[in-house]
């Protein structure tokens, strides 16, 4: 940059520093907008998808509960196809692209595969145990990984979300036993497809 | 002591340079995508676009993805420094100004 109107506009700017605020105000802003445009493109629909899963498959489960067990396998592996689906589509869609030296979505991938497999090695181990404990403790350790990536990928919303879950699964469990999955079909699912949908409304 | 940039510093420019500087390095930007984020006409984000090339601080590569034309805007390393520079200079004229 030449010096001298690099000085210059310094000086114009010196006159008014008013502007130099509103200059940083603007960045911010935008910053603030991209950043909460990039969480609305990748997670918004697949906090849809599965916001929805869990608030159909916990309803039922209340209504059905003898067959709970087979009513969240199907959840897991509609959501599971559901989500590749998705994700085919969002890497066509996305507005943003990444460099192919950097991997993220592979990194991302790794760490949700190597969790839930952490998931099922615990839940070997802590057997026997009953369908509530089972569910709760998935839960918690799925809003574990929330937390994680959400302090991973600076994206608040998704701490926030992490802890209220967890929050809200252990309020259910304890003081709502009876009630648990109509609990969980309102405070986990619910909360999971609000978010989604609050995100793609009010950040793209 | 960081200096100004007076290609930056335009509005428009600023708020581009904003926009790209949020994402990680070596991620990019969909024109579009930027023209509805900062609300402005293909035109006006594209010759703004062609100033901050010129200086080296944007990059913009057109590609296709599923066989349909894309074009996609990336910060360089230089123009992510001059960014830089240029709000640490800002933040040392508020805070020289408040010092008064």
């Amino acid at each position: 940059m030449d010096k001298t109107n690099g000085e210059n506009l310094k000086e114009s700017i010196q006159e008014s520093p008013e502007s130099a605020k509103d200059s940083l105000a603007a960045i911010e802003n935008t910053m603030l907008r991209t950043r909460k445009a990039v969480a609305a493109s990748y997670s918004s629909p697949l906090m849809i998808l599965w916001g929805l899963l869990l608030t159909i498959a916990y309803a039922s489960a209340y209504f059905y509960l003898k067959y709970a067990a087979v009513i969240f396998w199907t959840m897991a592996g509609a959501g599971t196809v559901g989500s590749l689906l998705v994700w085919s589509v969002l890497l066509r869609k996305i507005p943003f692209k990444e460099p192919a030296e950097e991997k993220i979505n592979l990194r991302i991938w790794a760490f949700w595969w190597s969790l839930l497999l952490y998931i099922f090695i615990w839940l070997s181990l802590l057997a026997p145990f009953n369908g509530k404990q089972m569910n709760a403790f998935i839960i918690t350790a799925i809003m574990f990984g929330y937390i994680i990536q959400g302090l991973w990928f600076t994206a608040y919303f998704m701490v926030r979300l992490g802890l209220f879950i967890t929050a809200m699964t252990l309020i259910g469990f304890y003081l709502l036993p009876n009630y648990y999955c109509l609990w969980m079909a309102f405070m986990c699912g619910g909360a999971v497809l609000c978010t989604g949908l609050y995100i793609r409304l009010r950040w793209r | 002591m960081s200096k100004l940039d007076n290609i930056i510093h335009q509005p428009v420019r600023l708020r581009i340079m904003a926009a790209l500087t949020a994402l990680d390095p070596g991620e990019q930007m969909d024109f579009i995508y930027m023209r509805d984020l900062l609300k402005l006409t293909d035109g006006n984000l594209g010759a703004h676009l062609s100033k901050l090339e010129e200086a080296g601080y944007v990059k913009i590569e057109k590609t296709f993805v599923a066989r349909k034309p894309r074009t996609f805007i990336i910060a360089t390393g230089k123009g992510r420094d001059a960014f830089t520079e240029h709000i640490a200079a800002l933040k040392q004229i508020i805070k020289d100004t408040q010092g008064q």
